[in-house]
């Protein structure tokens, strides 16, 4: 499945994550590192699997744990409405 | 890094509602109105310009104090400046210590403490927040500090001034006046404090400092097109500056000065 985001969110980067601001709804979250990854690679309009597998070439960790991790994320930035289904 | 928007296409700011108090605030991309919930009266802010409506002259004291202070915080945010929710303290060495966070959590009561230390106050429910190269500087916003006449066995001069107690808060505060108050100081650090059964400092992630810190100055992201350079802004504070959380209980009335020297050692 693929994702865009919606144009009302903003975002800032800082050394630890980032913080997502979708001005619609005015509440705020957070992301970790990885979050902060996965919300830049559904910002190239990347889908699911190109996620998963961009993120096994970057980090060290296991197949299962990395597809739980996007699946986690992506559905938390639908249910905070910052990222849409395309 | 600075903040943009969600896609390639521009942010969508239609007019927005967003509340200060008893204001509700629309912003559009040439001005923000304020509307005084309780009164009705109007207030127009078109960069740093104020203009009333008809009803603003003739509505109550409170009503015209409420719309003039949402006027200040929408006119100071045009010119990059920001009221944020916090009190803040200047040090003997010059510098500002910013306590942040919802009401209740020790904010006034901090800062007052700090006051009894000889410190200068900049603020007690507000200050203005200037960003700055690597950093910020701290201007005041003048308001009595209010300190809950629940603490007086800590602080024994409240028993004095029990007569200016205020009977409808539920906290029972008192208005106390700081003997040196400070104009402006640059910010050395951001302190969110929480109310908690054992003292403790620990620095604090950058993006819970952040999010934190949007919760208290949410009129800053009044959603109009400036939004994105103000969210920038912050964040780029956040960056500069440390940001701590102090767990504290009842013994940071007399011991947070050292407490906050030990964090800047």
């Amino acid at each position: 499945m693929r994702y865009r985001a919606i144009p009302e969110a903003l975002v800032a980067t800082l050394s630890d994550g980032a913080v997502l601001l979708n001005l619609q709804t005015k509440r705020y979250f957070s992301l970790n590192e990885t979050g902060t990854r996965i919300w830049e690679l559904v910002q190239q309009t990347a889908d699911e699997e190109t996620i998963v597998s961009s993120l096994l070439r970057e980090y060290e960790v296991e197949e299962p744990m990395v597809r739980a991790e996007v699946q986690r994320i992506l559905d938390e930035l639908v249910e905070a409405q910052l990222i849409l289904p395309v | 890094m600075s903040s943009t928007a969600g896609s390639s296409r521009p942010p969508a700011f239609a007019a927005t509602p967003w509340q200060i108090g008893d204001v509700d605030v629309v912003a559009t991309d040439t001005h923000a109105l304020l509307h005084d919930t309780l009164s009705g009266a109007q207030l127009r802010v078109t960069g740093t310009r104020l203009s009333r409506d008809a009803q603003y002259a003739t509505a109550p004291r409170d009503a015209r104090i409420r719309l003039a202070r949402a006027g200040a915080i929408i006119a100071l945010r045009s010119r990059g400046l920001y009221q944020l929710h916090a009190s803040a303290a200047v040090d003997p060495t010059g510098i500002a210590w910013m306590f942040a966070g919802p009401s209740g959590v020790g904010k006034s009561t901090l800062a007052y403490a700090l006051a009894r230390k000889g410190w200068q106050i900049l603020g007690d429910d507000g200050v203005v927040l200037e960003p700055a190269p690597g950093g910020a500087i701290l201007h005041a916003w003048r308001e009595p500090l209010q300190v809950s006449s629940w603490l007086a066995s800590e602080f024994p001069e409240l028993h004095e001034r029990r007569q200016h107690e205020n009977a409808s808060d539920p906290r029972r505060r008192i208005p106390m006046y700081a003997p040196n108050l400070a104009r402006r100081a640059p910010l050395c650090a951001i302190i969110f404090p929480r109310r908690a059964a054992v003292d403790c400092l620990t620095p604090m992630s950058q993006t819970m400092a952040l999010a934190e810190l949007i919760v208290q100055s949410s009129q800053v992201l009044l959603a109009d097109r400036e939004t994105p350079r103000h969210f920038a802004r912050l964040r780029d504070v956040i960056a500069a500056v440390p940001s701590f959380r102090l767990e504290h209980t009842e013994r940071q009335l007399h011991e947070i000065a050292d407490t906050l020297r030990d964090a800047a050692i």
